[in-house]
């Protein structure tokens, strides 16, 4: 099947992520997708903040009038003119002490309805991610590539099995993936070996290896034998070759960086040297020999080596 | 005695209502912690994908 050519929306941001939660009244389900209105039935969709807002409101008007009726039925049924008078006076003592004490623990309150309410409510929240799995589903089935990852994506933040994370690889393996869309690598690597997943972090790597982290290069070395029959040793000399990006990654993993050092491309020996050469007080161990080997016998009349081989010649002739 | 039983009555809901917010803030804790609380949940059983 040939890939195909989606734009992607950018992903929508939220402090916190049950922020994202929204919920239709109507049909009484949750929902964790960027649509405002129900797939099923039309309405507005509420957000969990307004949600529990209005929860809280509909709380502090009922216990307000429950206080208004006992402050009522004290006047009332005042004996005297006396009593009726500092009735209606303790009253509005009182009302004017449960608003202050109210408006006082507000936030609190307010945190603890929201808990409250995602814990009672916990089980239609699954329900609601499930269904909008399932539309996600639909939309693959549809080839609709780009609604269908951007539903997982937002999934994504709340489910992190192993299956969700390959439904996305695999709409993405499908999808022909672009410097200018937002991807996600690290958060898409799953617990044991998927060859959909290496199939991505090897097309990512070639469109922007910012995201190919510490997390991605362990698992490849944690599942090279793998790698290497499914997607040949080119693949790790690859993402060894992405490991230079940084002074800490070749620091963590010299020992598979020196491995596949004679695969590089001039380029990649170029800034490891480059970056060995700026950090002569780093203890580099075996990798800054064998790239000062490499160098001498492949780079040894190339002039953007010149710099690293006349040093080399200085100290050999030293000793 | 009238004004003792209303005062009391009303001195009574204004110690619970305080005990309660009190209780309330007790317990809360950040935003983050519902935020955890809640992906731990929905990832036990790995029911969802």
């Amino acid at each position: 099947m040939a890939k195909q050519a989606v734009q992607l929306s950018k992903k929508k941001r939220t402090k916190y992520r049950f922020q994202k939660l929204k919920m239709c009244k109507k049909c009484n389900r949750y929902s964790v997708l960027k649509d405002k209105i129900c797939p099923t039935c039309g309405t507005n969709l509420v957000g969990i903040e307004s949600l529990v807002k209005s929860i809280l409101k509909k709380r502090l008007t009922t216990e307000a009038i429950r206080i208004l009726i006992v402050v009522c039925l004290g006047i009332v049924f005042a004996p005297t003119i006396k009593t009726m008078y500092y009735s209606l006076i303790a009253g509005i003592i009182f009302c004017i002490s449960y608003v202050a004490l109210t408006s006082l623990f507000m936030k609190s309150e307010y945190f603890h309805q929201m808990k409250k309410l995602l814990r009672a409510d916990f089980r239609k929240i699954q329900a609601g991610i499930q269904y909008d799995s399932d539309l996600a589903k639909a939309d693959v089935k549809e080839e609709r590539l780009a609604a269908a990852y951007e539903k997982l994506r937002e999934i994504g933040d709340f489910i992190s099995t192993d299956r969700l994370k390959v439904r996305r690889v695999m709409v993405l393996n499908d999808i022909a993936l672009r410097s200018d869309m937002e991807l996600e690598l690290e958060g898409l690597i799953p617990s044991s070996y998927d060859k959909d997943f290496v199939k991505y972090a090897l097309e990512v790597l070639k469109i922007n290896r910012m995201l190919i982290t510490k997390k991605c290069i362990a698992y490849f070395i944690h599942y090279r034998d793998a790698i290497v029959i499914d997607f040949g040793m080119d693949s790790l000399v690859s993402v060894a070759g992405t490991a230079l990006r940084m002074k800490l990654y070749i620091l963590e993993f010299s020992t598979f960086i020196e491995e596949f050092l004679d695969y590089f491309p001039k380029e990649r020996v170029l800034r490891l040297c480059s970056i060995i050469h700026a950090n002569p007080e780093v203890e580099w161990g075996g990798l800054k020999e064998k790239t000062m080997r490499v160098v001498a016998k492949k780079y040894h009349y190339d002039p953007d080596f010149k710099s690293f081989t006349i040093e080399r010649e200085r100290v050999i002739s030293h000793v | 005695m009238y004004v003792i039983v209303f005062t009391s009555i009303l001195v009574l809901i204004l110690l619970w209502k305080t005990y309660k917010v009190l209780k309330n803030k007790h317990s809360s804790g950040h935003f983050e912690d519902i935020d955890d609380e809640l992906v731990i949940m929905l990832n036990e059983g790995d029911s969802i994908g």
